[in-house]
């Protein structure tokens, strides 16, 4: 039935009838980003005709700039969010775990390198610390992380002692957002993802028609394809236009690409699914749950100290609003707009990427509008209202058809 | 205690103040099939969840191989070997078989939680849901398209392919069809002789007898039995299941058992035997409908060539008629004025001749050469009415009939239709035909002193002939099919001509005696 529903024949393909029936398949199957994407091009439209400077070299590059800090916070929270728990933690992990290599940096003189790891291995830790609570405790992750949201941030504001600003001079932290490639390294990346990508997308096949499972069809296979290369290749002819390839978008498309990997291609990455499915189903068929929510955690704390790090780069000090306000709301958003299911064992890690741009570029086409900043919050919200809706009700329209 | 896969002393699980089981001990070894049973809340499940870590026990201590274990998680239990199929199957919907069998089990390399090798995952899981007669295409199929048959295999599979020591079956009979139960069964059995311990959880007595080495019975949580299935009846454990040695109370639960478990399997069996049925039928209706079209092609055929071989032999009647003319003609013209002119010139000679013995001698030849004009002549009237050319088929009859009464000594009737006209040739010379070998047959056989012939048209525009007589009739009712094999060549002659002309004959002998033929004839309306 469902491989019906999912590969017709493909047969024929003209006529408008055949296009809109693919289209409303792909909203309603794996390809439940569409409707983000086409979102996307909607708000940039419409920024772009009341604003001809929103899709310009300069605009765009700072907008991706501006989403990499919080996308990798966010990509963090789509694997709680995938084992069907939250983490209300992580706006005030990340601004401890900026501030905890802030200090260690400029006070304790502790090189940019291992100050950064230190910083990563204590949002690690401090994952840890509230996963043990969570899962030997059986206590429900909103209360927890929500108790951990109000005790980090306490702790940033003693790390940061009386001085309550710490500006970071070292080069290494510094480079870590504030690098921009020149264009030939540029197109080098580019050209490197693109070639990984076919060759993993080629091996992933064939492993798949070895196993005689169900395979995409290579139509559909090469249009994502062809739409993600070109993407690729856009993106990079648009940063080289400015600056340059910025180190911060690498490192956060490049987070992306791992967890997706881990996500989809591993064994821990299906079990993440699993329990957040049906955790009982996970238990009795052997998995240790307990272990894997325990590492996802982890994982994300770990994720979120590195957004910290990334916007302390960035922003070149750690302060005590580090981390604070909506930091935090903005990730979870971003993570359901991008179609991140709220009930866990649905979604993918590149929601972050999607979820950020729609929220980054309402948040620069309005302030390129010169609108105050409730309007700002108040269409962000819509937004979000908006994008669960149309995931919500996509979903239960898929699950009658499929019913 | 080496030889025991698994013991299990004094165990016990209370909830709150309730006990659930209590003080169980039992032992289970290697290759061993035990059966548990109990009424519904005797405590089966608890004791299986308490084996394979889904709940802690309250009390009492658990040994595998001879050492103590306690099981905090299904995983640990797994590790040891220990497998459960639950109840009801509790599934991912939106995964496929394939992942959901593999689920926990997964085989890939750079650790367990690294690469899958789904191609290897595939093999297993086909090999196993071989076993259970499943296509391996389910393998792709999405959890939330399947029967509740197919997740309870899937369930199964995934516990058997997972290469367990310990396999427990809670109740996970009930969804699968009667064939799929017992290719479980097979399965188990297979298992045990290959030194798997397996335990079964079931209401259905048919299936412990047939596969268990013991049965456990609880009742309200204890032990109240451990029985070696080889010597026990069911009746006696239904006993122990309810506590009760009553037959008043046993016999009634004994049958409900039985008969639900017997109605279960015949309902299937009904079911199969249906769509076999359905499906037999359909065949036999497609094959009966070939056999129809077969026939009715057949007949089409024998139609054509009955039509053909009337036609030939309505030609080849022609064509001796035809013959019989000619020969008529040319004796008539041919040789009987030969033999006339040579009478004339013996006569000649006669008148001639002055001797007397010559004369009286030419006298014997002319008179003998008229004898064979004369022979001659009815010879030709025979082949050939000599009326029916110019003066029509009631003539040609008439003095054929004078003919015939002169030559017997039988009185005819003759009534004939003076509206008969003409008829096509053809039809006249053969009711001529039939008229003459009537009355042949009459003077042959019937020895009738009165002999009626009657030709008249009926309102139908056929041509009614009948011929009666008062001679001594048929010996035997004659079968117009056997006319030959009875020897009744005159009537055979009679009917085939009755057949070339499409008409129909019938032949009647009263008891008084005397035979009536009648025959009907569709002619055409007449010419003149």
């Amino acid at each position: 039935m469902s491989a019906m529903l999912n590969d017709p024949p493909l047969t024929s393909n003209t006529g408008s009838d055949n296009l809109i029936a693919r289209l409303r398949r792909r909203m309603q199957g794996e390809w439940g980003s569409l409707p983000v994407i086409l979102g996307l091009l909607c708000i940039w439209i419409i920024f772009q005709i009341a604003n001809p400077n929103f899709l310009t070299p300069l605009n765009l590059t700072n907008l991706l700039l501006q989403i990499t800090a919080v996308g990798t916070i966010s990509a963090g929270l789509i694997l709680v969010l995938l084992l069907g728990e939250v983490d209300l933690s992580a706006g005030a992990v990340s601004g401890l775990c900026a501030a905890i290599m802030a200090v260690l940096n400029v006070k304790n003189e502790v090189p940019g390198l291992i100050a950064v790891l230190i910083a990563l291995a204590a949002g690690f830790g401090i994952g840890l610390l509230q996963g043990v609570w969570i899962t030997q405790l059986r206590l429900p992750s909103f209360i927890v992380t929500l108790a951990g949201l109000l005790v980090w941030q306490g702790a940033l504001i003693y790390v940061l002692g009386t001085t309550g600003t710490v500006n970071l001079t070292d080069t290494f932290i510094l480079g870590l957002a504030g690098t921009f490639f020149p264009p030939l390294v540029g197109w080098g990346v580019g050209a490197v993802f693109i070639l990984i990508y076919i060759a993993w997308i080629g091996w992933a096949r064939q492993q798949q028609m070895m196993a005689s499972m169900t395979v995409e069809p290579l139509r559909e296979m090469i249009t994502r394809s062809t739409v993600l290369i070109v993407g690729v290749i856009a993106t990079i002819a648009l940063l080289n236009a400015n600056r340059g390839l910025p180190s911060a978008v690498i490192f956060f498309i490049g987070i992306i690409v791992i967890f997706d990997f881990i996500t989809k291609r591993t064994v821990f990455g299906s079990y993440i699914f699993s329990v957040g499915s049906n955790a009982e189903v996970a238990r009795r068929a052997g998995i240790d749950v307990g272990l894997i929510r325990l590492a996802t955690f982890g994982l994300a704390s770990m994720l979120a100290a590195m957004g910290g790090i990334l916007a302390a780069s960035r922003l070149l000090a750690v302060n005590q609003s580090s981390g604070s306000s909506d930091l935090l709301l903005n990730a979870v958003a971003a993570a359901v707009i991008g179609g991140t299911s709220f009930f866990g064992g649905r979604g993918t890690v590149w929601a972050a990427l999607l979820g950020m741009l729609v929220i980054g570029s309402i948040s620069n086409g309005l302030d390129l509008l010169a609108l105050a900043s409730p309007i700002k919050s108040i269409i962000t919200g819509g937004v979000l209202l908006l994008a669960v809706t149309v995931d919500v009700l996509a979903r239960r329209r898929h699950e009658t058809v499929e019913r | 205690m080496t030889d025991s896969l698994l013991q299990v002393s004094n165990l016990s699980k209370h909830y709150g103040s309730v006990p659930a089981l209590e003080d169980v001990t039992f032992t289970l070894g290697a290759g061993e099939v035990l059966g548990v049973v109990g009424r519904r809340g005797a405590g089966k499940s608890t004791l299986l969840h308490l084996l394979t870590g889904f709940q802690a026990p309250s009390s009492g201590q658990i040994y595998v191989d001879g050492k103590p274990v306690q099981f905090d998680s299904p995983r640990q239990a797994q590790r040891l070997g220990i497998q459960l199929v639950h109840q009801k199957p509790d599934l991912i919907g939106q995964m496929d078989v394939l992942h959901h069998i593999a689920l926990g089990n997964e085989i890939g390399w750079l650790s367990r939680l690294g690469f899958p090798d789904w191609g290897e995952m595939a093999q297993r899981a086909q090999k196993v849901l071989a076993d259970f007669d499943v296509p391996p295409d389910l393998l792709n199929k999405k959890i939330s398209n399947l029967s509740d048959e197919q997740r309870q295999l899937v369930a199964v599979a995934s516990i058997l392919s997972r290469g367990e020591r310990l396999v427990m079956l809670d109740d996970s009979f009930s969804a699968l069809s009667y064939q799929r139960q017992q290719l479980l069964l097979e399965r188990l059995k297979s298992l045990a002789s290959q030194g798997v311990a397996v335990m079964i959880s079931s209401d259905n007595l048919k299936h412990l007898f047939a596969v268990t080495d013991r049965i456990l019975v609880l009742y309200e949580g204890r032990v109240i039995a451990d029985r070696h299935t080889v010597d026990s009846t069911p009746r006696e454990i239904v006993e122990l299941i309810v506590g009760s040695a009553h037959s008043d109370q046993v016999t009634p639960i004994m049958w409900a058992l039985e008969s639900y478990h017997i109605a279960q399997q015949q309902a299937e069996e009904l079911g199969r035997v249906q769509v076999a049925l359905r499906e037999d039928l359909a065949a036999q209706d497609s094959l009966n409908r070939q056999l129809v079209e077969r026939l009715r092609e057949q007949l089409v055929a024998l139609d054509q060539l009955n039509v053909a071989l009337q036609a030939t032999h309505r030609r080849l009647m022609t064509e001796r008629e035809q013959e019989r003319k000619y020969l008529a003609r040319e004796l008539h013209d041919q040789v009987i004025q030969d033999l006339l002119s040579f009478n004339y010139r013996l006569e000649e000679a006669e008148n001639r001749m002055t001797e007397p013995a010559f004369r009286d001698d030419l006298v014997a030849i002319r008179n003998g050469i008229r004898q064979v004009v004369g022979d001659l002549r009815d010879l030709c009237s025979d082949l050939r009415p000599p009326t029916i050319d110019s003066h029509g088929l009631a003539a040609a009859i008439r003095s054929h009939t004078q003919a015939w009464v002169e030559q017997t000594d039988s009185s005819l009737t003759l009534s004939i239709d003076s509206h008969l006209g003409r008829l096509p040739e053809a039809i006249e010379l053969s009711i001529f035909r039939i008229v003459q070998e009537g009355l042949s047959n009459i003077k042959r056989h019937a020895k009738a002193k009165r002999v009626t012939l009657l030709l008249e048209r009926t309102p139908t525009t056929s041509l009614l002939i009948r011929l009666s007589d008062d001679g001594q009739g048929l010996t035997q009712e004659p079968d117009l099919a056997a006319l030959s094999a009875q020897k009744h060549y005159g009537l055979l002659s009679i009917s085939e001509r009755v057949a070339l002309l499409g008409g129909v004959m019938r032949i009647d002998s009263p008891p008084g005696g005397g035979v009536i033929l009648q025959i009907e004839i569709p002619t055409p309306y007449p010419s003149a």
